[in-house]
């Protein structure tokens, strides 16, 4: 026969046991909440680079880089002097 | 996964792809639901380029991980950039993507949903894509060299020259027929016609803003002009209806060509910055977006295709363009399946961006089969109009009638039902005064996607600002290829009038480019002159000649493909641009034949100067000038197909003879450092 103590035992050994698995859910859980967060981060982080260069401001900053220079107004209107040949002869499709 | 796994889902993907592709060409007399149709292009996309491509850079290219790219090896920080190849795949994405893939679908709705389903998707798997993909690695191989470089150094001098020709010729028309659309677009529609003249201010807007306010902020620049494209649009409703400012908007066909013609002129000769960059920009910010929201639209909504998979116009009488179904779709769809042009973009800024050889291949390959899904899309819009709809709105009035009531008899005998009072209906729901014979494609394609947005999102009530989203979409899209190829055009006249005379060559010298744009301009507006005063509506003669150019270019790029796998000593696998090459020069040889000596009058050039001829009345001999001159370039044309390929044959059989060394021209190996990433 069950004493009131081992059922109270069993009762918070399984309360324990549950809240471990839920534990390990909860961080099993977190971390693939973490993971998910990261790829999304870095599919967004992909896609304003994408838009950056698409759009030349990443070409702005390889300018800035290459001339050693600080963004201004002037070194924006060098970099817009420098590529407007290679912009005015990109053909875009059809 | 385990590879019993993997096998199983390409397995799956593949019965799954035959399934769709069965339904959509065996069902007739129902109508079936246009996801049948994406799921078709996504299994057949996914098979092709995980089997087909990788069997081509594995077997024939042997994409080579350690060897060093000119973006590594040549690496300025300017125009030889390594970079990211999700990167580069939306830049090449970018400019591939024009008003091309949603035009030519659409117009070629017309024979049912079917041939151009079929068209754009084995088109785009066997030849576009395999074209994209060859041409960016030979370039990549060859320090970013240009098409018509690669053509002059692998198959000879005239392949170099017979290139240029055939890009300023493609140039060209290709800008006739993209202002011809935008014509037919806004012609007395004084809510498009408001909406996009603003983009003009809202661009010089866009240039100061970047330039003064807030230099180098390109990206939020466009945040800023799509908001104010957007209150255009809407501000458009406003003035369509306002009895005095309204008429200011309402243009005839040749007042807008003319307007098109300044306007085109002022964007080749003003500074970049100014109006070609921000247009650009704006353009491609839209273009994303709108494709994007499209896809998006079509898997929400699930529309069902009203069009039938054929149509009793596969027989050549078609009202949109006549011509039977073989050649005439795959001169019409262009862009979709293969595309020349796409040949210079892939030798042009993208090699000098690829990081690893091994990225040419998601970023050639991969790049066109977006550009693919986009035509798919265009399809599922034209086929799901009425068949009524979508013949009354691109039939010209030549074709079916001047009145609605006649245009609506005469295309309901052809048993596609369709009423005056219902078009007229439709018409105000889109807040346009008449919806019928408006040729070119993009208010079909409009009136289409307006239907599947609305039906997504903000429901009948907002169908008008759908529409003109639409069209301001498509005109902004086309009016900045019509900029860039102006500019483009003028740069390619300016290098080859500097071999004459020096100071022509200069790119800065004003009077050289006043000129040369002046002779472009007018090389372009002569044919959109001519469309604009064609009583068939122009986009019937004029679209085949720009397929037929697009497909000239395409012949070129295979040739030299070609070429190089022969010298490569892969001549075994050479089938894998040979067979495209084959398909192309039957099609552009069998529709160049039928537009000039055909003797229907709807069809060849010739016939119909002649059948003009035993009907003198006015304006007659310049419709009859306009005739022999389009036979005549097409003629041309494919002259220099023909020269081009004996060129291509004579080098392959010297070196598969051995009389002449299977050297190829590449830049010597060099080992990367990136070897130890990924592929």
């Amino acid at each position: 026969m069950k004493t009131k103590e081992q059922d109270s035992f069993k009762h918070c050994h399984s309360e324990r046991a549950s809240a471990r698995e839920e534990s390990a859910v909860c961080l099993c859980g977190a971390g693939a909440l973490a993971r998910e967060l990261k790829r999304l981060k870095l599919a967004a982080s992909l896609l304003l680079s994408m838009l950056r260069e698409v759009f030349d401001e990443s070409a702005y900053a390889r300018f800035l880089a290459r001339h050693r220079v600080a963004h201004s107004r002037e070194a924006y209107a060098d970099f817009l002097r420098e590529n407007e040949l290679v912009k005015a002869r990109r053909p875009r499709c059809c | 996964m385990s590879k019993t796994a993997r096998l199983l889902i390409w397995i799956a993907v593949a019965v799954l792809g035959a399934l769709a592709l069965a339904t959509i060409a065996l069902h007739r007399g129902e109508q079936i639901n246009a996801m049948w149709m994406v799921l078709a292009a996504f299994c057949s996309y996914a098979l092709g380029y995980r089997f087909y491509s990788k069997f081509i850079s594995a077997k024939v290219l042997a994409l080579d991980a350690q060897r060093a790219t000119p973006a590594e090896r040549l690496d300025d920080g300017r125009d030889f950039v390594p970079t990211n190849k999700w990167v580069v795949f939306g830049h090449h994405f970018a400019a591939i993507a024009g008003p091309g893939p949603l035009v030519g679908p659409v117009l070629a709705a017309q024979f049912g949903y079917l041939p151009g389903t079929l068209w754009i998707l084995a088109g785009a798997v066997f030849g576009g894509c395999v074209q994209d993909f060859v041409i960016l690695l030979f370039s990549v191989r060859r320090d970013g060299k240009s098409l018509t470089e690669m053509a002059r150094g692998e198959i000879g001098r005239l392949g170099g020259f017979v290139a240029y020709l055939a890009i300023l010729s493609i140039i060209v028309i290709l800008l006739a027929v993209a202002a011809l659309i935008v014509v037919n677009a806004l012609k007395s529609s004084p809510w498009g016609a408001f909406t996009i003249a603003m983009t003009i201010p809202i661009a010089l807007l866009m240039g100061l803003y970047v330039r003064r306010l807030r230099p180098g902020k390109v990206l939020e620049s466009s945040v800023v002009g799509f908001v104010l494209v957007m209150l255009a649009i809407w501000g458009g409703q406003w003035v369509s209806h306002n009895p005095s400012i309204g008429p200011w908007f309402t243009f005839t066909a040749p007042t807008l060509a003319i307007v098109i013609m300044i306007y085109g002129y002022a964007a080749s000769a003003l500074p970049v910055w100014l109006l070609l960059a921000p247009r650009d920009y704006l353009s491609t910010f839209v273009k994303l977006g709108t494709i994007g929201m499209l896809a998006l639209g079509i898997v929400a909504l699930r529309p069902t295709l009203h069009m039938p998979a054929l149509t009793r116009f596969i027989d050549g009488s078609g009202p949109v363009f006549a011509g039977k179904v073989f050649p005439f779709a795959f001169i019409t769809i262009a862009c979709g399946a293969i595309s020349g042009f796409h040949s210079l973009i892939s030798s042009g800024t993208t090699p000098k961006l690829i990081r690893r050889e091994l990225e040419t291949r998601m970023v050639g390959y991969g790049a066109m089969l977006a550009e693919s899904a986009v035509a798919i899309m265009a399809t599922i819009a034209a086929c799901v109009l009425q068949p009524g709809t979508y013949f009354a709105i691109n039939s010209p009035a030549g074709v079916v009638g001047q009145s609605p009531e006649a245009a609506a008899a005469t295309i309901s005998s052809w048993g596609f039902p369709v009423t005056a009072a219902g078009m007229h209906a439709l018409a105000q729901a889109v807040g346009e005064q008449t919806l019928f014979n408006r040729t070119g494609g993009a208010p079909a394609f409009a009136v289409g996607m307006a239907n599947i947005f609305s039906n997504s999102l903000g429901g009948q009530a907002v169908m008008a600002i759908w529409y003109h989203f639409a069209i301001m979409f498509e005109a902004l899209f086309i009016l900045t290829v019509l900029d860039a190829g102006t500019r483009v055009g003028r740069f390619m006249v300016q290098d080859a009038l500097g071999h004459l005379w020096k100071p022509l060559g200069r790119t800065s010298w004003y009077p050289s480019i006043l000129a040369t744009s002046a002779l472009i301009v007018a090389s372009w507006g002569c044919f959109l002159w001519q469309g604009v005063k064609d009583p068939l509506g122009g986009i019937n003669s004029l679209w085949p000649l720009f397929g037929i150019a697009n497909q000239l270019l395409a012949t070129v790029a295979l040739c030299a493909a070609t070429t190089i796998i022969i010298k490569m000593g892969k001549a075994r696998y050479s089938a894998i641009t040979l067979i495209p090459l084959v398909w192309l020069v039957a099609v552009t040889f069998t529709a160049s034949w039928h537009k000039m000596f055909d003797p229907n009058p709807r069809i060849g050039f010739l016939a119909h100067a002649r059948l003009l001829a035993a009907a003198p009345g006015h304006e007659v001999s310049r419709l009859i000038f306009n005739d022999r001159l389009d036979a005549l370039v097409t003629g041309i044309l494919i002259c220099l197909v023909a020269m081009i390929l004996i060129e291509s044959a004579v080098e392959w059989m010297r070196v598969l003879s051995g009389s002449k060394p299977a050297r190829v021209k590449e830049s010597p190996f060099v080992l990367t450092r990136f070897a130890e990433e990924q592929g």
